[in-house]
């Protein structure tokens, strides 16, 4: 019995990387109603409840990312202390070395745990591609015999990937962090005196892991403010909370799991099931990030902070420029004032403007993830914005009648959910082979590319045992031009498991979904048989866009209703979702999407 | 104006409670035919291992039950199988074609690499193809995958509930993986939950392997599949007419393949 009391115990108070804490699991709800309770009681004595909301953020974390919570308070240490050294220097000169020390080490920590692998894999890449050009190979046989060497060395070993946890989170307050002392610098803000204020803002649990991003000169006034918690604030937090928890756990986690199954082989369903996958997607990522936005918005305010909006209904959009405002604002915005503005906006010039839209986003979507996609992505979005800035005085004269605004609507939204796709996409594994490699063997491998036609290639997977080549061939597989190989390595028990995967790239993925939707979307075909396999999830989704439809008069007003509604009104709502979150959960908590950014 | 917050909690403390009081009770509300699940409070609170074994022997019982009492069933019209798992199938569906042609039932083969019963059972895969081809006997070929799960009681069971809970009244037959290794509990948790007349143990048969050391050669699963044919008719509690084929048939699997998740 004791046992079981500890191991529970285990459960609720220790990091577990298969089960981080999200606001959507169980232990969140339970720890959430003990937090609250002492808030209520303390919140009126500042020292007291700033420390105890500081550790239960950095518990919060812990439960997160485990030890990687000491990434979070070094941050806050440094970044507190280089805000307070760029006001105290008299020379700007001083002022820009503090300032660049502390953009710096915030931008390096962020760098390697999210880019290091982006970066080594990319490098080896480009050797290869250099090992590719025979008149580079001579030159480099006939100019240093090591230096060849070791570029073939690098050529024919297959990257692997390093290690490196990213703990969640950190590109969401590293932003916050920046933020805080570039507007120091720029003497928006006076840094704050008090250490634990600055924690409190860092470390506040709601924001933390997946934003908005709050800039400092929001957040940090308020702290000097006395805490006050006002009816309007408790029940339209609670409102926040309610239809949060509907979007991510309800629309957003039951609709995943049939979009998942199509991007995992899109050649394999028809275009009109890719289509409604795309269209999937597209409300899946809306209803994870906003609705986990809206329980980080609704928390705050219940605790009496305001956290700012972070998405207005993104998919009424009826331009790009407009998407974008509507959209993670609070990113949006971060990179509108420290990078677009940062680099000149529309100061000096169309041309320099364009380039400045372009960059800004470039750098969005790398932010969004170590990857290529990610920069396709943003890059294609910064063109959008760019051609819709360009074409800004011929579009407004055309009359803003309901056709137009319906073509305009149209087009967002095509251009909107094609990137999606590109976004979405990832490298599919075509065939793969697998290995056993016993406890204690101590091996390397490589791959070989023994045979190769117009539009084939065959690898050869060799590895060395114990430091003794044995030259032993694991797998020959033949795979189409373009795609990729991976090998990884997985435990199980004590042993080794090595996978060699052949890799159709995400690029090809989406332009087969793309092609599919092109070339077999029969709805008099296929739309009745979904509508008869898929109801539930066709349903969600008319829900998820339904919610687009209505006037924000009309939002507003039912969030007024609710607020006004009495107590037992809003029991029964509360339970209502609770159990619509239970009845529809998949087994285990999905993910938020954002954590992997 | 602090009483606001207090609301709020008592709400949170409220709902907690109730559904807390309905995780432990040992009655079931049902909604216009729709059954409210439950938090999985309970069993977060009790000693999984404990539940777990709890249910392993109740279902052995069972099956001990079935033993004595079963009702075997023998169906001599023609079927509509269903063939479905994960790549283990490859080589058992080019088999099962011959007996389907030459005893007049009708197949569907999907092949859905590298799956698990994770993955079966936290999607409606199998349901959209129960819709789709509304087979009249299943063939099921899922496990393989899954031969070194550690603690896989605890992981699995649940998806190998769901699995057979998708099945609903359709008879079936699950193939257990063709063991290259001893497994972790697999077999055991296929047979604890689909009982020994709906379990067949492929792990109890040798077979010759193909270079990858885990799938069995073409000439193997020819065997392999002779086997299953022999429990189903001998031994299992539906029976259906799968006689020893007269020859080999180069009609179509009519297979579907799908591409393993990321």
């Amino acid at each position: 019995m004791n046992e079981n009391i500890l191991s529970k115990l285990r459960d609720i108070f220790l990091y577990d990387a298969a089960n981080p804490m999200l606001f959507n699991s169980g232990i969140f709800f339970v720890l959430f109603i003990l937090f609250i309770i002492y808030y209520a009681f303390q919140h009126k004595n500042r020292l007291s409840i700033t420390l105890f909301v500081i550790v239960f953020s950095v518990f919060f974390y812990y439960k997160s990312s485990g030890l990687y919570f000491v990434i979070l308070v070094f941050t806050s240490i440094t970044d507190y202390a280089f805000a307070i050294f760029v006001h105290k220097a008299v020379k700007k000169s001083w002022k820009r070395f503090w300032l660049i020390i502390a953009v710096w080490l915030s931008l390096g920590i962020l760098f390697y745990f999210k880019y290091t692998n982006f970066v080594l894999e990319n490098f080896v890449n480009l050797i290869k591609l250099i090992g590719d050009f025979p008149l580079i190979t001579e030159f480099l046989k006939n100019t240093s015999t090591d230096a060849f060497k070791s570029f073939s060395d690098i050529a024919s070993n297959n990257f692997q990937a390093f290690d490196i946890f990213l703990p969640i989170g950190i590109s969401f307050y590293t932003f916050q962090s920046i933020s805080y002392v570039l507007d120091v610098y720029q003497k928006k803000l006076e840094p704050t005196k008090n250490f634990l204020d600055y924690a409190f803002f860092l470390s506040f649990f709601p924001q933390l892991v997946a934003g908005p991003i709050v800039k400092a000169n929001l957040f940090l006034p308020q702290l000097k403010q006395k805490i006050t918690i006002s009816k309007i604030a408790v029940w339209t937090g609670f409102w926040f909370i309610i239809i949060g928890l509907f979007k991510k756990a309800v629309i957003a986690d039951y609709i995943a799991q049939y979009n998942d199954f199509v991007f995992a082989a899109p050649g394999t369903y028809s275009g009109f099931e890719n289509l409604m996958a795309v269209l999937g997607y597209t409300l899946q990522i809306y209803g994870d990030f906003s609705g986990y936005s809206d329980i980080a918005i609704g928390l705050g305010m219940v605790m009496g902070f305001d956290l700012g909006l972070n998405f207005n209904f993104p998919y009424k959009s009826l331009n790009i420029t407009d998407f974008w405002r509507r959209w993670h604002i609070s990113l949006s915005s971060w990179l509108r004032d420290y990078l677009y503005i940062q680099l000149g906006g529309n100061k000096k010039g169309k041309w320099k403007m364009y380039r400045n839209l372009f960059l800004t986003m470039f750098l969005g979507g790398l932010w969004h993830g170590a990857n290529w996609k990610f920069v396709v992505w943003g890059s294609m979005h910064g063109i959008g914005l760019a051609v819709h800035k360009a074409l800004g005085k011929v579009l407004g004269k055309i009359p803003n009648v309901i056709p137009v605004k319906f073509v305009s609507w149209l087009l967002t939204f095509v251009f909107v959910i094609t990137l999606w796709i590109f976004f979405r996409a990832n490298d599919i594994a075509e065939s793969s082979a697998k290995t056993i490699i016993k406890d204690g063997i101590d091996y390397e491998f490589s791959s070989q590319i023994i045979a190769e036609t117009d539009t084939t290639k065959t690898v050869r997977v060799l590895f060395t045992e114990n430091n003794v080549a044995k030259d032993t061939l694991i797998q020959t597989l033949e795979y189409v031009k373009g795609s990729k190989v991976k090998i990884k390595e997985e435990l199980e028990g004590t042993d080794k498991v090595l996978t060699v995967s052949i890799m159709e790239d995400a690029y090809s993925v989406a332009l087969t979904m793309i092609k599919q939707i092109l070339t077999d979307t029969s709805i008099k075909k296929y739309a009745i048989p979904f509508w008869k396999a898929h109801q539930l999830w066709v349903i969600l989704i008319l829900i998820g866009f339904l919610m687009h439809v209505s006037p924000t008069v009309l939002t507003n007003k039912i969030i007024d209703i609710f607020v006004k509604s009495p107590y037992i009104a809003k029991l029964v709502i509360f339970i209502l979702v609770v159990q619509i979150v239970i009845q529809l959960k998949s087994e285990d908590v999905v993910p938020f999407i954002y954590f992997q950014f | 104006m602090t009483r606001y917050l207090w609301q709020f909690i008592s709400m949170l403390g409220i709902v907690f409670l109730l559904f807390a009081a309905y995780s432990f009770s040992n009655f079931d509300i049902k909604i216009y035919g729709v059954n409210l699940k439950k938090t999985e409070l309970k069993s977060f609170l009790m000693n999984r291992d404990t539940i777990e074994t709890l249910k392993i022997n109740n279902l052995s019982h069972l099956s001990d039950t079935i033993d004595q009492k079963h009702e075997i069933v023998n169906d001599t019209t023609a079927q509509r199988i269903l063939l479905i798992g994960d790549s283990m199938l490859e080589g058992l569906m080019l088999r099962l074609r011959d007996y389907t042609s030459f005893n007049g039932h009708d197949m569907k083969s999907v092949i859905w690499y590298s799956s698990q019963t994770y993955w079966f059972g936290s999607s409606d895969t199998l349901k959209y193809f129960i819709n789709q081809y509304k087979p009249t006997y299943v063939m099921l070929v899922i496990g393989a995958n899954e031969l070194f799960v550690a603690d896989i009681k605890n992981k699995r069971n649940k998806y190998v509930q769901r699995i057979i809970k998708q099945l609903d009244t359709i008879p079936y037959i699950w193939v257990g993986p063709p063991n290259w290794k001893d497994d972790t509990g697999i077999n055991d948790l296929i047979l604890s939950n689909a009982g020994k007349f709906r379990y067949f143990p492929s792990k109890d048969l040798t077979y010759k392997r193909t270079k990858d050391g885990a799938h069995p050669t073409h000439e193997s699963a020819v065997v392999w599949m002779d086997s299953i044919a022999s429990f189903i008719i001998n031994k299992s509690d539906y029976r259906i007419k799968l006689n020893f084929p007269d020859k080999r048939y180069k009609v179509s699997p009519n297979a579907t393949l799908i591409q393993p998740l990321k």
